[in-house]
């Protein structure tokens, strides 16, 4: 009986063991089985390329395949959080309330208004610079006319410079005396260590062979300073009616001969040979080339700045100069306008065939955009030499001015607000060739750069290959304002008063002398 | 009392608009005279330095100054001597108009309301001989080279030849202030009673006796008013001369205002030029006050 009851319950009991196994192996399978169902979904999910939406069906509802796959991953998130608890520790919110560090500031000096074609164009590199610097601002200041740039050079002597101004040590031609008394004044910066950093928006390279040669011929001083950072060439040339040329068959003069004999011929014609003075610092343009052809560069540099008190005002040399500018006018080749007259007049008189030549600035085409024909041809050419004296200077020479900024020392008065390493990224970004391309392809037709790569198109034709060719380049008036105002006003006076024929060329010199001893005897002091 | 709280109501009143007077007028006039006496540039402080007399002893050498002197007291004797008859006569001759008054007060006058600067642009066009007026009225008869001839001059730049620019300075001005005169005149010759032409007439008196007699005598305060006005106007004369010539060709209608501004502002001699302006006030006082001495007479009334 015992053995059957015992058999009986290893029977039943291996009954309930196998049920429970079966229905565990059955569950197991049915778990692995939706469970790998599951997996080959996702993977199928995860793999494919959704030809619509992934979750959606075109009327808008979840695929089934989706419902599993998010739902799987929800178990799994909920699994894993339940098994492996982490621990989060909430961190304390802060808020941090920044202290504006105060911007450094970079003042430019303008000459031209701010809202002018040049100062906007100005004004946006200077917003580019704020934006690639922010610890930089940007300001722009009006120093409008003749006078600015003196009142600019005053203020900066009084401790309260600009950041950066025109001008530059260089800039004015090569008077070692002169450029030593301002290197020691401590007002401009030195440039060489930052001329040799990249250029704006570069990395590699130096920033001053982005520079042409002629620009960099004026920028690098004794010692090896650099005070000066060019960017426009602004060039005294003898601009021509091209028109009147073939009318008349004539050639561009290479001599002072050659340019007599054709304005012989155009008056016979009625049509006078030289339009423009006015303004009598054109008309002092005229006398300062003749002069320069006579005597040279360096003499004429020294006589106007009395570097080499042995020259004088009534030696030969000036005393012909004035004679042939007189003779010049006598003889009728000018316009009735061309002293006293008023230059914007004098200028409209060439640009309508009433004059063949006029001999002014690059500016002039920007300068009179709006009274150009559209029909006016013109050609430029370099000032004629004079017959005897080819060897003084090259025939391709002109004057002008380069234009050019420095970066001033920050002042006294300036040190804890301006920024001298803003000031030079500004000047960068001015100098840039990308700026340059921007700044001489708009408005300003009469924007030549002396960046290499940096010209947009330009209202004077022929002006590129012409300044290509230049072998010798001397700043306007040979600087003389930059040694007193002063003298170039009485310069200027003397030459009208010669050139209207209040004085001849014999008292032009002698009236020059005085003044010259006038003015230098005060300076001394 | 009421005479004691009267004046100081007075006071009160009177008091605050001189000290406003003498901050804005006398202060700059006095300060003036220190600043003649220094090298002082207009902008550094530095040359502000105290130089004492030397800048009137530089101005006694100055040619350029005593031209300019000289031509500021030509070109106002030139306006005075045209201005004062043309403006007299046209007030004589408006007044006597029967029909047609209103009509030429107005021609007459109508430069007047030009502003200066406006004034002297208008005839730097007119008068330009290759674009403007003059000259294209001259090419367009044919008759430049006749023309030329005829004034005897090189060519026909009149504010650019130093022979005809003052007289070119003394014409644009008459034309422009005749009309503003000729209405003072007319005021005055308003104010002489008709019955004195029509007793006149009663004798026998018609024409320049008439005028000579009674207007003349009885328009004196005016004469002399406008005289002292032109003296003052003419030796003060500025804006004209430098927007017209600017003092050009040379120093040939230079004067005393624009050569100040010149030495001033182009010459960056400040401390010079407050000398010259000095110089310059003195000038046109003692002239003043000599001319209104000389001119001083018997105020007539019949």
């Amino acid at each position: 009986m015992m053995r059957e009851s015992v058999r009986e319950a290893k029977r039943q009991s291996k009954e309930a063991a196998d049920t429970y196994r079966l229905d565990r192996e059955s569950e197991v399978e049915e778990m692995n089985t939706e469970l790998g169902a599951r997996l080959e979904l996702l993977r199928g999910l995860l793999t494919a390329r959704p030809r619509t939406s992934v979750s959606g069906t075109p009327d808008g509802r979840l695929k089934p395949e989706t419902v599993v796959a998010r739902a799987f991953a929800r178990q799994k998130q909920e699994f894993v959080e339940k098994e492996f608890p982490v621990e989060k520790t909430v961190v304390q919110q802060q808020i941090i309330t920044a202290t504006p560090v105060p911007k450094k500031l970079i003042e430019f000096g303008g000459f031209y208004p701010a809202d002018s074609p040049w100062g906007k164009s100005i004004r946006l590199v200077g917003a580019q610079v704020e934006k690639d610097n922010p610890q930089c601002t940007f300001k722009y200041s009006e120093y409008p006319g003749t006078d600015g740039a003196t009142a600019m050079d005053l203020r900066a002597k009084d401790g309260n410079p600009v950041d950066v101004a025109g001008g530059g040590i260089g800039n004015n031609g090569s008077d070692p005396a002169l450029i030593e008394k301002q290197w020691a004044e401590g007002i401009v910066y030195d440039l060489s260590k930052d001329m040799k950093t990249p250029a704006y928006g570069q990395t590699s390279g130096a920033w001053m062979d982005t520079f042409n040669g002629a620009a960099k011929t004026m920028m690098v001083t004794a010692g090896g300073k650099i005070g000066t950072v060019p960017f426009m060439q602004t060039q005294i040339i003898m601009y021509y009616n091209t028109d009147l040329y073939t009318k008349y068959n004539l050639t561009p003069p290479k001599t002072w001969d050659d340019f007599m004999a054709n304005c012989d011929t155009l008056k016979k014609n009625k049509v006078a040979c030289v339009g423009g003075g006015g303004f009598n610092g054109y008309i002092g343009y005229w006398y300062d080339m003749i002069l320069f052809r006579l005597m040279g560069n360096d003499k004429q540099f020294a006589l106007y700045n009395r570097t080499d008190p042995t020259l004088k005002w009534t030696d030969a040399e000036p005393i012909k100069a004035a004679q042939m500018l007189t003779d010049m006018i006598n003889k009728g080749y000018t316009t009735d306008g061309f002293v006293g007259g008023d230059f914007t007049a004098q200028q409209v008189a060439y640009f309508t065939g009433k004059a063949a030549h006029i001999f002014v600035g690059t500016w002039l085409m920007g300068e009179m955009k709006d009274s150009v024909p559209k029909e006016f041809h013109q050609a430029v050419t370099f000032f004629p030499t004079i017959t005897g004296y080819e060897d003084k200077t090259p025939y391709e020479a002109a004057f002008g001015f380069l234009n050019t900024w420095q970066i001033n020392n920050t002042g006294a008065k300036t040190k804890d607000t301006h920024s001298t390493a803003c000031a030079v990224s500004f000047v960068k970004a001015m100098t840039s060739k990308d700026n340059q391309l921007v700044m001489s392809n708009g408005d300003n037709l009469d924007y030549i750069t002396a960046v290499i790569g940096g010209q947009g198109k330009s209202a004077i034709a022929g002006i590129g290959d012409l300044l290509d060719k230049m072998k010798l380049w001397f700043p306007a008036v040979q600087n003389v304002a930059a040694t007193s105002p002063e003298l170039q006003s009485k310069y200027w006076d003397n030459v009208t008063r010669l050139a209207s024929g209040a004085l001849t060329p014999e008292t032009f010199g002698a009236q020059m002398q005085k003044d010259w001893d006038d003015v230098f005897s005060r300076l001394k002091k | 009392m009421l005479q004691k709280e009267l004046r100081k109501l007075i006071l009160i009143f009177v008091v605050p608009p001189i000290l406003a007077w003498m901050i804005l007028n006398i202060y700059p006039m006095v300060s003036a005279f220190y600043w003649a006496m220094t090298d002082y540039d207009g902008v550094t402080t530095s040359s502000q330095v105290f130089t004492g007399i030397e800048n009137y002893r530089l101005l006694m050498n100055d040619t350029r100054w005593w031209d300019s002197m000289g031509n500021t007291f030509i070109i106002g004797a030139g306006l005075i001597v045209t201005i004062l008859p043309i403006s007299l006569l046209f007030a004589v001759l408006i007044t006597n108009t029967v029909k047609g008054q209103g009509f030429f007060k107005t021609f007459v006058y109508l430069p007047s309301i030009l502003p200066i600067v406006i004034t002297a642009l208008l005839w730097v066009f007119i008068l330009d001989p290759t674009v403007g007026l003059l000259g294209g009225a001259v090419d367009g008869l044919g008759a430049r080279d006749q023309l030329k001839e005829l004034l005897g001059v090189n060519n026909l730049n009149f504010i650019g030849n130093p022979n005809l620019a003052r007289w070119t300075v003394i014409f644009v001005s008459l034309w422009a202030a005749v009309g503003g005169y000729t209405i003072y005149f007319m005021a005055g010759l308003s104010r002489i009673p008709t019955e004195l032409y029509d007793a006149a007439k009663m004798d026998g008196a018609q024409g320049w006796p008439m005028f000579w007699q009674i207007t003349f005598p009885l328009l004196y305060p005016v004469v002399q008013t406008i005289t002292l006005l032109l003296i003052i106007n003419s030796l003060q004369n500025f804006a004209f001369i430098y927007v017209l010539s600017g003092g050009t060709p040379g120093s040939a209608t230079q004067v005393m205002s624009t050569y100040i501004y010149r030495t001033a502002f182009t010459d960056h001699r400040f401390g010079y030029a407050t000398a010259l302006g000095t110089i310059m006030m003195m000038a046109v006082l003692v002239f003043t006050v000599t001319t209104r001495q000389l001119s001083r007479r018997e105020v007539i009334q019949y």
